[in-house]
């Protein structure tokens, strides 16, 4: 768990294969290059990685041991209360230079720290912010052997502190040096409106593998709003979500194939959102995939709108 | 999935409805929750013995399929007394005479010049008569559309069971990528006095959805040593006398990654396929 080489895959799809890395690596996201919706009120930028990326895995699976079906996702609704703390504008932060700034969506000051274990153990910077009219912008800056290691990473797993005191609410975060493509999984997705024009459903992206693997997959709904940024959803309510196991094959999850050939994938459904709160929301899968050495991915779903249309995120004026 | 057009309705009765009853009552909505990862659909029991009522709760469109002139909507109502309305949050009020009205609505400029974008739209119609609240829904366009039917043959056999004695197979759902799905049957029935009428297999206005897998050959449930046992709905009895119209009306969902929903009217089979059963 210690080499900072990146993972070729070979056991996602080949028309879509990433650079996977082992845990404490650096791992992927960036920026989406251009928002699918320009409303007023839309998102900074991308939420960035889950806010258990890389930690607290699933039990390895028994050797021999075949899965079963696991059940779907429960009906949820995205809470209207978050808490207090303040949220980011866009989990995808990019360094300029030794400078790092961090957009917050804020109730008061307070100061913000960075840590990113692929660069250094510890804080790498830190600094206070001051909030006005619920925003606040942090400006940290790197050490300089820190900007140096990142920019040989290019994007890393980050994590950013936020708040004062007790209000301190940590997430995680995409830290980058350069712009870099935002991974998606290649089918599935988040459905905007299919249970009514504020109630969606997220369908898992069929996973297929070679060779075949046991895989444990964790899914998040993130959601943002002006007052609040980016908050996360998951099946065991607000930053918690549940692995659910699977077998991975050349043509797919096995689990999730019916005697009469249809595939009935995992999906978590019906999600309500609050009418009228002006609320952007997007999927996120993680995956660990259960080869002799445990390989960890995570990446968004595409926003499908009633259409078929592909969009970045669901919005819900 | 396909579907394929008939032409008009069949009017050569003096009380033949003037068009189709529209889409089914609260189309595209109460869709339940998506199969659980890999379960197989279980047995399905067809229904049983049914009576198409002959009174009604509440008023009934004369045609579900209404068009829009500028930026009004008439929709042409069978109605027991005068009362009011609203369509995409538009109200309006109607006189009714000899049981009939007509509720015209002013749409917004901005909702008018949509729906010949959009190619047409399905839209809730609420009725409020004699202080009771009646929802329906109408498919409103600039042009009236071709009503859409499924393609399997299977449907409304009108006088399978006697001379007022309907069945009705469902069609066989075909997909070309096997997927779950599932399906809510409705009957709409009419008489001059009642205007069109739902029935859905739990009441008016009411139906419950039915899970089964379509694949490229048809539904894989119903597949059986080389024969076919369909989904059937029967004996529906008509009572004589009423002039009374039926066609039938299938919604279906199908749980792809990204689910699709579709309504389509099933053919009618009076040993020839038509629009509607008459039973005078």
């Amino acid at each position: 768990m210690s080499t900072r080489k990146p993972i070729r895959s070979r056991f996602v799809n080949p028309s879509r294969r990433v650079a996977l890395t082992l845990a404490a690596v650096a791992t992927t996201a960036a920026v989406g290059s251009a928002q699918a919706t320009a409303a007023t009120g839309a998102p900074v930028g991308l939420p960035g990685p889950p806010p258990l990326a890389m930690s607290n895995y699933p039990t390895p699976p028994v050797t021999g041991v075949v899965p079963p079906a696991g059940p779907a996702g429960p009906p949820a609704k995205v809470p209207a209360k978050v808490g207090g703390g303040p949220g980011l504008l866009s989990g995808v932060v990019r360094a300029r230079g030794r400078q790092v700034t961090l957009q917050i969506a804020c109730s008061g000051n307070g100061s913000a720290a960075v840590s990113a274990a692929a660069i250094a153990k510890g804080t790498l910077a830190r600094g206070s912010y001051t909030c006005a009219s619920h925003r606040a912008s942090a400006q940290l800056k790197l050490s300089s052997a820190a900007a140096r290691e990142l920019g040989r990473l290019t994007s890393t797993l980050g994590h950013v502190k936020l708040g004062k005191g007790s209000a301190t609410t940590q997430y995680a975060i995409t830290l980058e040096s350069r712009p870099t493509a935002s991974p998606r999984w290649s089918d599935g997705g988040l459905v905007c409106s299919f249970y009514g024009t504020d109630s969606p459903m997220i369908s898992a992206p069929n996973f297929t593998v070679q060779p075949p693997a046991i895989i444990d997959i964790r899914p998040w709904l993130a959601f943002y709003t002006t007052n609040n940024g980016w908050r996360w959803l998951g099946t065991a309510g607000l930053n918690q979500s549940l692995w659910y196991r699977g077998t991975a094959t050349p043509t797919g999850v096995t689990q999730w194939r019916t005697l009469g050939g249809a595939l009935n994938r995992w999906t978590w459904a019906p999600i309500t959102v609050r009418p009228g709160s002006n609320t952007y929301a997007i999927g996120v899968f993680e995956v660990v995939y259960w080869y002799t050495h445990m390989r960890y991915v995570w990446e968004y779903t595409s926003s499908l709108m009633g259409s078929g249309a592909k969009t970045t995120y669901c919005s819900y004026p | 999935m396909a579907a394929t057009a008939l032409a008009a309705p069949v009017a050569n009765a003096a009380a033949a409805p003037p068009g189709l009853p529209g889409p089914p009552p609260g189309t595209g909505t109460g869709f339940p929750r998506p199969p659980a990862p890999g379960a197989a659909p279980g047995p399905a029991a067809s229904l049983g013995a049914t009576t198409l009522p002959t009174t009604t709760t509440g008023p009934g469109v004369l045609t579900g399929f209404v068009t829009l002139s500028g930026s009004s909507v008439s929709v042409k109502l069978a109605c027991a007394a005068s009362g009011s309305a609203t369509l995409l949050g538009a109200k309006t009020t109607y006189r009714c005479k000899h049981g009939r009205s007509t509720a015209t609505f002013v749409l917004t400029k901005g909702q008018a010049g949509k729906i010949p974008r959009l190619g047409g739209i399905t839209a809730k119609l609420t009725v409020v008569e004699k202080g009771k609240t009646e929802h329906l829904t109408v498919s409103v366009s600039k042009i009236l559309p071709a009503p859409p039917y499924w393609t399997s043959n299977f449907g409304l056999a009108c006088t399978a069971q006697g001379s007022n004695v309907a069945q009705l197979i469902a069609p066989n759902f075909s997909a070309s990528l096997a997927t779950t799905i599932d399906v809510r049957p409705w009957l709409a029935w009419y008489t001059p006095s009642t205007g069109w009428q739902w029935l859905g297999s739990r009441g008016p206005g009411k139906s419950s959805w039915y899970r089964f897998t379509a694949t490229p050959s048809g539904v894989f449930e119903w597949q059986q040593s080389g024969t076919i046992n369909p989904w059937t709905w029967a004996p529906i009895t008509v009572t004589a006398g009423h002039g009374t119209y039926v066609v039938a009306a299938f919604e279906a969902v199908y749980w792809y990654g990204n689910p699709a929903y579709v309504w389509n009217y099933a053919h009618t089979q009076p040993g020839s396929l038509t629009t509607d059963c008459v039973y005078p």
